[in-house]
């Protein structure tokens, strides 16, 4: 067991602080311009009551879209970027089973996070979504294990990280723009990102966060068959 | 501890051919691997360390067939492996580095795990900046941290991939120093592009050019190999013309004096040098480019 916890917090000291507080400054950068918006809407003479409806509206997407689109890119990053990798293919213990690993410890801080953002926002008296605990806590962990198992994944496949940012990007930004017309096909609707915070009452909302799951376990598996290409890992092979 | 390889042949993505039927008999000690850029050294070193599958031949490793998936994961556990670009995470120190491979070594006890992290720190003189984070370390430094993570299992085979180059020449020496050291009982395979590196630590090696070994044996037989074709003459400063290599060129009073390889004198008043590793190095390869 201490073998265990000492793997783990090697691994955590190999994501690297920076890497740690990347969804950090993402909620921060978040709520600062949530406060800048409430601010400028005051002193612009917006009734207070309209100030605060938005800005409530605003926090509430805080955890389901923040914590998806940095998760991702650091998982992209580390997935990429590991210096020790050559090494690693070399050790009796399996270089896949410490990556998974690795991603499993970044995930369980971006849990932390999680659920830190929605209890905050609830003591605040904002969390007026439908589910209770421990449930609500889907709206961020669904799509959040769906976008990191895919950052990786990208990044194990493409071997690059302009080329697995960039569609990590348009898949986040795509789902906001497009997000009335892919909840109008069943083929799309089930993997919608941002379902609790644009429609909250969906009834097919369990199924949607339970789809979104289904992809990260179908991604996971995934990014595991690719770990295993060690002449791609190496970059032997195109 | 033996390793026998027959007839290895490997082909990146169907189309690049980086081994030729590669057939070694390499026993303990340390044993040379010597070829130019590209020549599939470091593939080779990768097949050996379990990292590639090879795509023909056969393989044996102190009797373990290691060209099968249960195989190679047995080559890993009597294995130690320096790789030519041995990164490092910068913000571990060394003492923590260790100990982390050390882990995926299997080394789960923590007693004998950090008593051996301890002693091979000792054993590459960074006892007193164990606890530097890694990204403050000099290339040399961290030279020394592989070879440390290397050893951490005892491993029966050693592989160190072009571990001298970008050393300085008092770093290059401890290094070889080091590594002649551990190569007593243990199979020590020392691959890199560095003729003085083989020249001082190894008896016996092979030399690889494009995908093909062109010479294994001793390091007397290779140097004899160029026995009368080398040549030192002197000139008013015109360069030896024809079909020879120049291997060194010395500014005199009043010219230049040449150390050249031919089958030839290059001219009448050219005296015959005893040839040394490079030399032969260098008559090898040319005779590889000409088809001699």
């Amino acid at each position: 067991m201490a073998t265990i916890f000492t793997r783990l917090r090697y691994e955590l000291r190999i994501i690297g602080w920076l890497n740690l507080l990347v969804p950090v400054f993402a909620v921060v950068g978040f709520v600062a311009l949530v406060v800048l918006v409430a601010w400028d809407d005051l002193h612009n003479g917006v009734a207070n009551a309209s100030v605060n409806a938005d800005n409530i509206r605003y926090l509430r997407r805080l955890p389901e879209y923040m914590l998806p689109l940095a998760g991702s890119i650091v998982a992209s990053a580390l997935t990429l970027a590991d210096p020790v990798c050559e090494l690693h293919l070399t050790l009796p213990r399996a270089y896949r089973a410490t990556a998974v690993r690795r991603m499993g410890v970044l995930t369980l801080w971006l849990a932390v996070l999680g659920v830190a953002i929605v209890e905050v926002i609830r003591l605040f008296g904002f969390w007026h979504l439908p589910w209770v605990f421990p449930q609500d806590q889907l709206t961020w962990a669904a799509p959040t294990l769906a976008l990191v198992a895919l950052g990786a994944s990208l990044a194990l496949l493409l071997r690059n990280r302009a080329a697995s940012s960039a569609i990590l990007g348009v898949v986040w930004i795509g789902e906001i723009l497009f997000g009335g017309f892919l909840q109008q096909y069943d083929a799309t609707k089930y993997t919608y990102l941002f379902l609790s915070s644009e429609v909250p009452s969906a009834g097919y909302w369990l199924g949607n966060r339970l789809a979104l799951m289904g992809v990260a376990v179908v991604l996971l598996a995934m990014m595991w068959a690719l770990l295993g290409r060690n002449e791609a890992l190496l970059g032997n092979e195109s | 501890m033996e390793i026998s390889i027959r007839d290895l042949t490997k082909t990146y993505n169907g189309k690049v051919l980086a081994l030729r039927g590669v057939s070694l008999e390499i026993g303990t000690g340390m044993y040379g691997l010597l070829g130019p850029n590209g020549a599939g050294k470091t593939t080779l070193m990768r097949i050996l360390a379990g990292i590639l599958r090879p795509t023909g031949g056969a393989l044996m490793i102190g009797g373990i067939d290691a060209t099968t998936e249960r195989g190679r994961t047995a080559v890993k556990r009597i294995l130690g492996y320096l790789p030519q670009d041995l990164g490092v995470y910068p913000d571990l120190s060394a003492r923590e580095f260790l100990d982390y491979i050390a882990l995926l070594k299997g080394l789960d006890a923590k007693r004998e795990r950090q008593r051996r992290v301890g002693d091979l720190l000792t054993l590459v003189s960074l006892s007193d900046v164990a606890d530097r984070k890694l990204r403050t370390y000099s290339g040399g430094m961290k030279r020394r941290v592989g070879i440390a993570q290397a050893l951490l299992n005892d491993p029966r085979l050693l592989i160190v991939d072009e571990p001298t180059a970008g050393l300085d020449p008092e770093e290059r020496i401890r290094f070889r120093n080091l590594l002649t050291d551990l190569g007593g009982d243990r199979v020590v395979l020392l691959s890199t592009h560095i003729v003085e590196d083989i020249a001082q630590t190894c008896q016996r090696l092979a030399v690889l050019a494009a995908g093909q070994v062109i010479f294994h044996g001793g390091l007397g037989e290779l140097v004899s190999a160029a026995n009368g074709k080398v040549w030192q003459v002197t000139t008013n400063g015109a360069k030896p013309t024809g079909d020879y290599t120049v291997i060194a060129t010395q500014p005199l009073a009043d010219g230049f004096s040449y150390r050249v390889v031919g089958v030839a004198p290059p001219a009448a008043d050219a005296t015959p040098a005893a040839p040394n590793l490079e030399d032969s190095y260098v008559w090898l390869m040319r005779g590889q480019r000409v088809g001699v």
